[in-house]
C-alpha cells in the first residue's frame, strides 16, 4: 500500500438505538482504491461518512494527512469537504436546475473560486469523461449514465484527495455501470486521488485494489481481491483493520 | 373496478400508516390551509351576502303612497351626536286596515314612541335638551323597535304616534339639501313594502364587497392550492411504489383523491366553524360606518357549501397535479426533464388585457366597468409573474459570482411558476395595496354648525326672535336671501331662517332639540357634510383596503410558510447532497431566501405601482384626487411584506440545519 493519506482508528458510532460501527480501524493509501462492502445494516455507509467528515465518529479518530479530521468544527469540516474530498452518489444528487458544467463547478464556486475561473475548470473535464457537448443541459436532460460522468466530474473538478462514491452503479444497468466504474476508478488514478467506494456489487470490488468486509459495524475481513474477484465470505485475507473476536 | 378502487384505497392507507407522523402532519397542514381559505373566502362572501342584504330598506322606509287613506306618516331625518336620526311620525284612524310594517306589532299610539335600540340608549346618556326632549315621555316609557325594522344595529329610528291631522303632518315647505332633515316624505299610505335602496351609497357597499371577493379570490386559491402540493414529494414517493407494485393511474389517483378531499373536507367543516364561532366579532367591525347584524353575514347556505367544495376541488388539483411524473411512469421523475420556462405570450397577452381595461375605462366610468378592470388587471399580473420570475431568474443567474445567486437564479428560471405561487398572495396584496392607497381619497369637510329653519314669509321675524330667544345670544340668527345657496328650495312665500350655533354636536343637538316642533310641521335641517354618500363611499373603502391589505397579507404569509415547508422536504435530498459536498449552511440559506426575496421585491414593486396607476386611472374616471401620502405607504407596504417575508422564511428555516444534515442513518446502513 502507498503512504496512508486515510485512516480511522477505533471508530465507534452510535445513534440513538443503534451501533453502526463498533470499533473499525481502516487505513487508505494515496492512490489506493479500497472498496467497502457488507449486507445492509452492516454500517458501510456510516464509514464512509465517518471517513468523509460528514458526521462525527461518537468515538475514535480520522486522520487525513496526520491531521484529526474528527476534531475539526463543522466549518473546517466543510473546508475539507469542498477541497480535499470529492463525492459521488448513487443517483448523482446533481442539482436539477443548473446546468451540468454549473454543477461540476459549483465545488469550486463554493470554495471562493470565481465563477468564470469554475466554469472554465469544469469544461476542460467534459472532454475527457465523455460528455463533450452536455455542458448546458439539464440533468434531467441527460441519461443516467451522463448524469453520473457528471457527477464524477463534479467529484473531480477540485482535483480531491480523496474521492468517495456510494453505490455510484447502483441506478445503472450492467453496462453502463461497467463503463462508469471504469472511469470513475481511472481519472481518480490518473488524478492521483484515493478512492474509497460503497458497494454490493462484486464487480465494483473487482476494479479497486481491495476490499474491506463489514457486518454488524465491525470489520470482517480486509484484503487484496483475489484474481477472480470472489471474496471469502469470512475470515481475514490481508489485515490491516480490527476484526470480529 | 369498483373493488380494484376500494383495494387500492386500502392499500395506499397502509402504505401511507407507515409514516404515521408525516401523513398526520401533513394531513393537519392541509386541512389548515383550507380552513383558513375557506373562513377568509366566507368572511368576503358574508359582507358580500350582508351588503345585499343592507341595501333592501326595512319596509317602515318605503311607504306605498296613496292619495287617500286612513293611515299618514311622515319621515324625516335630523340629526344626534352627530349621527343621522330618522324619526317616522304615524297617524291613524281606529280601525285602519294597514298593518303595521315589520319590525312592530302595531303602530304607536299618539303620544307613544317606539325608538331603536341604539336610540335609547342614546338619548339615555345624552342631557334630555340635546335629544330625549324631542319626543314624548322619556326614553324609560318608550318602546324598542324589533331588528326587522333596521338596517344596522347602531342605527338611530324613532317612531312616533301622532291624531290624524297634526301639523307635523304636514309636507315640508323647503326640499333639498344633503344633510340630516333634508329628506322627507310624506302622505296617505297604503301599506309597506320592502324594496332595494338603489342609491349612490348601497350600490357602492354592493360594489366594493363585490371588489374585495374579486381580489381575496388569489390570495384564497395559493393557499388552498399550498395546503394541496404540501406532500408532493412524498405522496410522489409512496405512490410510485405502489405503482411499481402494480397499482394503475387511475387507483393511484383514486388515492390522491381520497386522501386529500378528506383534509380537505376536515377542513372545510373546521372553517365553517370557525366563521360561524367568529361571526359575534366580525359583526362588530364598522362597514360604512355602521356594524352589522350577525343575521346579514351568514351567506345562504348553498353558497356557503359552494365555496368549500370549492375550496376542496382546488386543494385535490392542486395535489392531482405533483402526480403527473408518477403517473405517467411509475420511476417518477424528480428530477427536471426541462426548464419550465415561460414564452412571450404570457407578456403579450397580459399587455392586451391591460390596453382593453384602459380604453374600458376611458369609455366607461361605471362602478361595474371599473370592478371588472380590477380583476382583469390581476389576471394580467398573473399571467405576467411567472415569465417575469423566469426573466429574473435568468439575469440574477447571470450577473451572480457566487453559488448562492446562481442556485437562486436557476431555481427561478427552472420553475417559475412554482416561485410565482410562493409570492403571488403578497405581490397581490401590494397591486391592492397600490389601488387603494391611491383611490381612497380623503373625506369631506363637515361644517355642523349652521340649522336651517323654514317658515312662512309673513311670520319669519317672528320666528327669527323665537330663535334667537331659544338659543341664546351665542348663535347668530339671521333669514337667508337667497336660500339656494344653501342647497335648499322653497316656496313662494316661504323663508328659511339660519341660525349659526357654536361648534360642536351637543350644541347642534340643543337646537335642533330647541327648533324642532317652534313653526308646526317644520323640522329643522343640519348643514352637514355636503357630500355625506361620498364620505360613506371613501369610508368604505378604508375599511376594505383594510380588510383586503390583512386578509391577502394573512393568506400570503401562511401560504408562503406552507411552500417553504413543503420546500424543505421536497429538497432535503439535494440540501444534504449540496453540505456533503462542503456548502456551508450559510449558502444554502442565502440561497434559499435569495429566491423567494428578489422576486418578492421586484414584483411587489412593479405591482404596487400598478395598483397606483390603475388606481389613478379609475380617479380620473371618477374625477377625483389621489391621496398625497400614498408613496409612503406604498414604501411602507413593500418594506412591511419583504420583512415579513423573511421573517417566515427564517422561521421555517429553522430545520434546514437538521434536514439538510448530511450522514443520517442510511437505509443500507
Amino acid at each position: 500500500m502507498s503512504a496512508v493519506v486515510l485512516s480511522g482508528r477505533g471508530l465507534v458510532m452510535t445513534y440513538t438505538d443503534t451501533q453502526a460501527l463498533a470499533g473499525v480501524d481502516v487505513q487508505v493509501g494515496r492512490t489506493e482504491s479500497v472498496a467497502i462492502m457488507g449486507p445492509s445494516g452492516s454500517g458501510k455507509s456510516t464509514l464512509l461518512h465517518v471517513l468523509a467528515g460528514v458526521v462525527r465518529p461518537t468515538a475514535g479518530e480520522v486522520l487525513l494527512d496526520g491531521d484529526r479530521v474528527d476534531r475539526a468544527s463543522e466549518e473546517e469540516r466543510s473546508l475539507l469537504r469542498r477541497t480535499r474530498f470529492g463525492f459521488v452518489f448513487q443517483s448523482g444528487q446533481l442539482l436539477p436546475e443548473l446546468t451540468a458544467r454549473e454543477n461540476v463547478a459549483l465545488p469550486l464556486m463554493l470554495g471562493g473560486t470565481s465563477r468564470k475561473e469554475s466554469i472554465a475548470r469544469a469544461e476542460a473535464l467534459f472532454v475527457p469523461l465523455g460528455l463533450d457537448g452536455l455542458e448546458r443541459r439539464r440533468p434531467g436532460q441527460m441519461s443516467g449514465g451522463q448524469a453520473q460522468r457528471v457527477a464524477i466530474a463534479r467529484a473531480l473538478v477540485g482535483r480531491p484527495s480523496v474521492v468517495f462514491a456510494d453505490e455510484p452503479t447502483g441506478a445503472l444497468d450492467r453496462r453502463t455501470g461497467s463503463e462508469v466504474m471504469d472511469l470513475l476508478t481511472r481519472t481518480v488514478r490518473a488524478q492521483g486521488a484515493a478512492f474509497v467506494v460503497v458497494t454490493h456489487d462484486p464487480e465494483v470490488a473487482a476494479v479497486c485494489d481491495r476490499t474491506i468486509h463489514l457486518r454488524d459495524g465491525v470489520v470482517l475481513s480486509d484484503g487484496v481481491v483475489p484474481p477472480d474477484g470472489v471474496h471469502p465470505s469470512s475470515g481475514p485475507v490481508t489485515t490491516t483493520g480490527a476484526h470480529r473476536a | 373496478m369498483r373493488e380494484r378502487l376500494v383495494s387500492a384505497l386500502r392499500t395506499g392507507a397502509l402504505v401511507a400508516r407507515s409514516d404515521h407522523r408525516r401523513t398526520r402532519q401533513t394531513f393537519v397542514l392541509s386541512a389548515a390551509a383550507a380552513a383558513a381559505s375557506l373562513l377568509v373566502a366566507l368572511v368576503a362572501l358574508g359582507v358580500t351576502s350582508g351588503s345585499w342584504s343592507r341595501a333592501t330598506l326595512p319596509e317602515w322606509r318605503t311607504p306605498v303612497l296613496a292619495a287617500e287613506g286612513t293611515t299618514w306618516t311622515t319621515l324625516s331625518t335630523s340629526q344626534a351626536d352627530g349621527q343621522v336620526m330618522t324619526v317616522a311620525r304615524f297617524a291613524e284612524e281606529p280601525g285602519s286596515p294597514v298593518p303595521p310594517p315589520a319590525g312592530v306589532d302595531h303602530l304607536p299610539a299618539p303620544g307613544q314612541v317606539i325608538a331603536s335600540p341604539a336610540l335609547v340608549e342614546l338619548a339615555s346618556r345624552l342631557d334630555p335638551d340635546e335629544l330625549a326632549d324631542r319626543f314624548p315621555g322619556t326614553p324609560t316609557t318608550w318602546g324598542v323597535l324589533g331588528d326587522a325594522a333596521l338596517t344596522t344595529p347602531d342605527e338611530l329610528v324613532a317612531f312616533v304616534g301622532v291624531a290624524p291631522g297634526d301639523p307635523s303632518l304636514a309636507a315640508p315647505l323647503v326640499f333639498g339639501g344633503s344633510g340630516p332633515g333634508s329628506e322627507t316624505i310624506s302622505g296617505a299610505v297604503s301599506g309597506f313594502e320592502p324594496v332595494p335602496a338603489g342609491d349612490l351609497a348601497s350600490d357602492t357597499s354592493r360594489t366594493l364587497a363585490a371588489l374585495g371577493c374579486a381580489l381575496l379570490l388569489v390570495p384564497v386559491l395559493v393557499l388552498a392550492a399550498a395546503g394541496g402540493r404540501l406532500a408532493g414529494t412524498r405522496r410522489e414517493l409512496v405512490l410510485a411504489r405502489l405503482r411499481l407494485a402494480g397499482a394503475s393511474p387511475r387507483q393511484v389517483t383514486a388515492i390522491t383523491v381520497a386522501e386529500t378531499a378528506a383534509a380537505g373536507t376536515a377542513g372545510a367543516l373546521v372553517g365553517t366553524a370557525a366563521y360561524l364561532a367568529l361571526l359575534p366579532v366580525l359583526a362588530r367591525l364598522p362597514w360604512q360606518g355602521h356594524p352589522w347584524f350577525v343575521r346579514d353575514l351568514v351567506p345562504p347556505p348553498a353558497l356557503v357549501v359552494a365555496a368549500a367544495a370549492a375550496v376542496v376541488v382546488v386543494l385535490v388539483s392542486a395535489a392531482l397535479s405533483t402526480l403527473r411524473a408518477v403517473i405517467t411512469s411509475p420511476l417518477g421523475a424528480a428530477q427536471l426533464q426541462d426548464a419550465r420556462s415561460t414564452t412571450a405570450g404570457r407578456l403579450v397577452l397580459a399587455v392586451v388585457a391591460v390596453v382593453g381595461v384602459l380604453v374600458a375605462l376611458r369609455s366607461s366610468g361605471a362602478l361595474a366597468v371599473q370592478l371588472l378592470a380590477v380583476v382583469v388587471v390581476i389576471g394580467a399580473l398573473n399571467l405576467v409573474g411567472p415569465f417575469v420570475v423566469d426573466r429574473l431568474g435568468r439575469v440574477l443567474a447571470s450577473l451572480s459570482r457566487g453559488p448562492a445567486g446562481l442556485l437562486a437564479g436557476r431555481a427561478l428560471s427552472g420553475d417559475p411558476r412554482g416561485t410565482w405561487r410562493v409570492i403571488s398572495g403578497i405581490v397581490l396584496a401590494g397591486f391592492a395595496a397600490g389601488f387603494f392607497s391611491m383611490a381612497a381619497i380623503g373625506s369631506a369637510s363637515e361644517n355642523p354648525g349652521a340649522v336651517l329653519l323654514a317658515a312662512p314669509t309673513s311670520t319669519v321675524q317672528t320666528v327669527v326672535g323665537q330663535v334667537q330667544t331659544a338659543l341664546g345670544e351665542t348663535t347668530t340668527v339671521e333669514v337667508l336671501t337667497d336660500p339656494t345657496d344653501s342647497g335648499v328650495i322653497v316656496e313662494d312665500g316661504v323663508s328659511v331662517v339660519e341660525a349659526t350655533v357654536p361648534d360642536g354636536p351637543a350644541a347642534v343637538d340643543r337646537a335642533v332639540t330647541a327648533l324642532d316642533g317652534l313653526v308646526p310641521g317644520q323640522r329643522p335641517i343640519v348643514l352637514a357634510a355636503p357630500d355625506a354618500e361620498l364620505g360613506q363611499f371613501f369610508d368604505s373603502m378604508r375599511t376594505l383596503m383594510l380588510g383586503v391589505l390583512g386578509l391577502s397579507f394573512a393568506l400570503a404569509l401562511v401560504s408562503t410558510a406552507l411552500t417553504s415547508v413543503a420546500s424543505l422536504a421536497e429538497r432535503r435530498e439535494e440540501h444534504r447532497s449540496m453540505r456533503t459536498m462542503g456548502a456551508s449552511l450559510r449558502v444554502v440559506e442565502r440561497a434559499r431566501t435569495l429566491q423567494t426575496i428578489v422576486p418578492l421585491v421586484v414584483l411587489s414593486v412593479l405591482n404596487t405601482l400598478a395598483g397606483a396607476v390603475v388606481a389613478w386611472k379609475v380617479n380620473d374616471a371618477l374625477g377625483t384626487t389621489s391621496q398625497s401620502h400614498a408613496p409612503l405607504v406604498l414604501a411602507l407596504f413593500v418594506g412591511v411584506g419583504t420583512l415579513l417575508m423573511l421573517v417566515v422564511i427564517r422561521l421555517t428555516g429553522r430545520n434546514l440545519s437538521r434536514t439538510s444534515l448530511p450522514g443520517q442513518p442510511a437505509a443500507d446502513g
